[in-house]
């Protein structure tokens, strides 16, 4: 197991791929960063009445809108792509078992996402507390330890995300199919749910994957608007759709040929 | 020109991608009549005075919006799945001259794009009509002949979106690549733009591609994440813009780049 963990680590950090997903994050805490200082900045300018009203995004809202794309990339891309160019016959010949091998395929991306989810994500925030550097601003003024329990859930909202889209890459087998419908379950699915009538558009709003985070540890300010899961549900039902989508992986990956 | 119309007309309709993908737009255009449906009944337990603020064309938009996707996949594979399978050297060997090669694969992506477009575009809104019945929505009480030319300009938006994934995936030669790229333009950076700080959420917001047949609809952005700031004919100057551009660039670079 630790060698097709070595030698998925190895194939990760030598496609070029890697480096676009990990840039993208470091350009979106770059965004977080300049999102700080202009809200600062606006903050400034405004009267006394105005800054009562005040309301901005946390300073981490650039890098939490692009991390969950990042996370269904990075997912994805380790085995649609070695079904692309047919390596993945290659790698079955170098580990002949198939669990082992699909579970470091996921468990390589799924590790470096979320250390990638947990420093970028600090960094925004630390970054934003600098940028305020003291003003009462809302979104600003929780301190760092009130944002660590929200950050935690986030990097492994993050994290599951890059596991269950491990899970679908084997079954669908194409990088097209397998991006298109992640991005479908994270950006679709949330408005047609809020068109969805009575009380089954929060209900179905309440245990989509992107929204689990906020559930699991609610963000610094904010008030609970809807029918939250509580926290422990959320985290239950975060490790039941990972459990399935590898579980399916495995399945699938173990019955079919490559 | 017509014979290599001809051959990216041939593949486009002999691969399974393209037969997923216009099944799922059309899938998702029966599903909001669907809603529609369940949207009629739920307007027949309000009260009048909720009913004055219950609309319908969220739900209308809604199909193009997601054929803007799909279609802009479309785009994408119609480009970087040759490049995947080398088989772009194939199709440069049959047609050498590569402006008339990216102008053929543009016709037939823009011509599905906008028969898709125009087909789930204008489907939901005459669907979601007809579901409603004759119950008078606020939002729903113009003819059709009046609405329906917003609804046609939303369908030539799922065209300039296949164009603009074709475009990426002429220049990116990867379909992860184009198709994040894709969503990123179809829907991260306008809700980027949303959280900026007036003025210029609305400001940016009002050249996001997705907003952009409100616009030339000449109708208010206030329900959604985009701004209303153009006038009908710039942002009627703004849309080709967004395939025409990328396009150029990607002529250019297909005809410098070794393939």
């Amino acid at each position: 197991m630790i060698d097709a963990l070595a030698a998925e680590w190895w194939k990760l950090r030598s496609v070029r791929s890697t480096f676009a997903v990990f840039g993208t994050v470091a350009v979106f805490v770059i965004l977080c960063v300049v999102w700080s200082l202009y809200a600062a900045h606006y903050w400034d300018g405004l009267s006394q009445a105005r800054r009562a009203t005040f309301e901005s995004a946390p300073p981490e809202q650039p890098l939490a809108i692009a991390l969950p794309v990042c996370a269904v990339l990075l997912g994805a891309l380790p085995m649609t792509s070695e079904y692309a160019s047919g390596m993945i016959r290659t790698s079955l010949a170098a580990i002949p078992r198939r669990p082992v091998l699909f579970c470091a395929k996921a468990a390589v991306p799924g590790a470096a996402m979320l250390v990638a989810a947990l420093v970028g994500l600090t960094a925004g925030v630390v970054a934003g507390e600098a940028a305020a550097n003291g003003r009462p601003m809302r979104g600003f003024d929780a301190s760092f330890l009130d944002h660590v329990p929200y950050l935690l859930a986030m990097a492994v909202t993050t994290a599951a995300i890059t596991l269950m889209t491990a899970g679908l890459a084997v079954v669908l087998r194409s990088t097209a199919g397998t991006i298109t419908t992640g991005m479908a379950v994270l950006f679709v699915v949330p408005p047609v749910a809020n068109l969805l009538p009575g009380p089954w558009g929060e209900r179905v709003w309440a245990v989509l994957p992107e929204s689990l985070a906020g559930q699991m540890a609610s963000p610094p300010g904010a008030s609970p608007t809807r029918d939250d899961l509580s926290p422990a549900v959320s985290a239950l039902l975060l490790a039941a759709y990972v459990l399935v989508a590898l579980g399916v992986g495995v399945r699938v990956f173990g019955r079919r040929d490559a | 020109m017509l014979d290599a119309v001809a051959a990216e007309w041939w593949k486009l309709r002999s691969v399974r991608s393209t037969h997923v993908i216009v099944s799922v737009a059309a899938g998702f255009a029966v599903f909001v009549v669907l809603l529609a449906v369940q949207q009629a009944h739920v307007w027949d337990g309000l009260d009048a005075a909720q009913r004055t603020r219950f609309l319908l064309r969220p739900l209308q938009e809604l199909g193009g919006w997601v054929a803007q996707l799909c279609l802009g996949v479309l785009g994408v594979l119609a480009a970087a799945s040759e490049y995947r399978t080398g088989m772009v050297r194939t199709s440069l060997v049959a047609v050498p001259s590569r402006s008339r090669f990216l102008a053929a694969k543009a016709v037939v992506v823009a011509l599905t794009g906008l028969a898709v477009g125009e087909a789930v575009s204008i489907g939901c809104f005459l669907g979601a009509r007809l579901a409603v019945g004759g119950r008078p929505f606020p939002d729903q009480r113009a003819p059709i002949a009046h609405d329906l030319p917003g609804f046609a300009v939303s369908g030539v938006a799922v065209a300039v979106f296949a164009l603009l994934g074709l475009a990426l995936g002429v220049l990116l030669r990867s379909a992860a690549g184009a198709i994040v790229a894709v969503v990123l333009l179809w829907h991260v950076v306008p809700l980027l733009v949303y959280h900026l700080p007036g003025p210029w959420n609305e400001r940016l917001g009002s050249v996001m591609l997705s907003g952009l047949p409100t616009e030339i609809a000449g109708l208010s952005a206030r329900q959604s994440i985009y701004g209303d700031l153009l006038s009908p004919p710039a942002a009627a100057a703004v849309l080709p813009a967004y395939a025409l551009v990328p396009l150029a660039f990607a002529g250019l670079a297909l005809a410098r780049r070794d393939a």
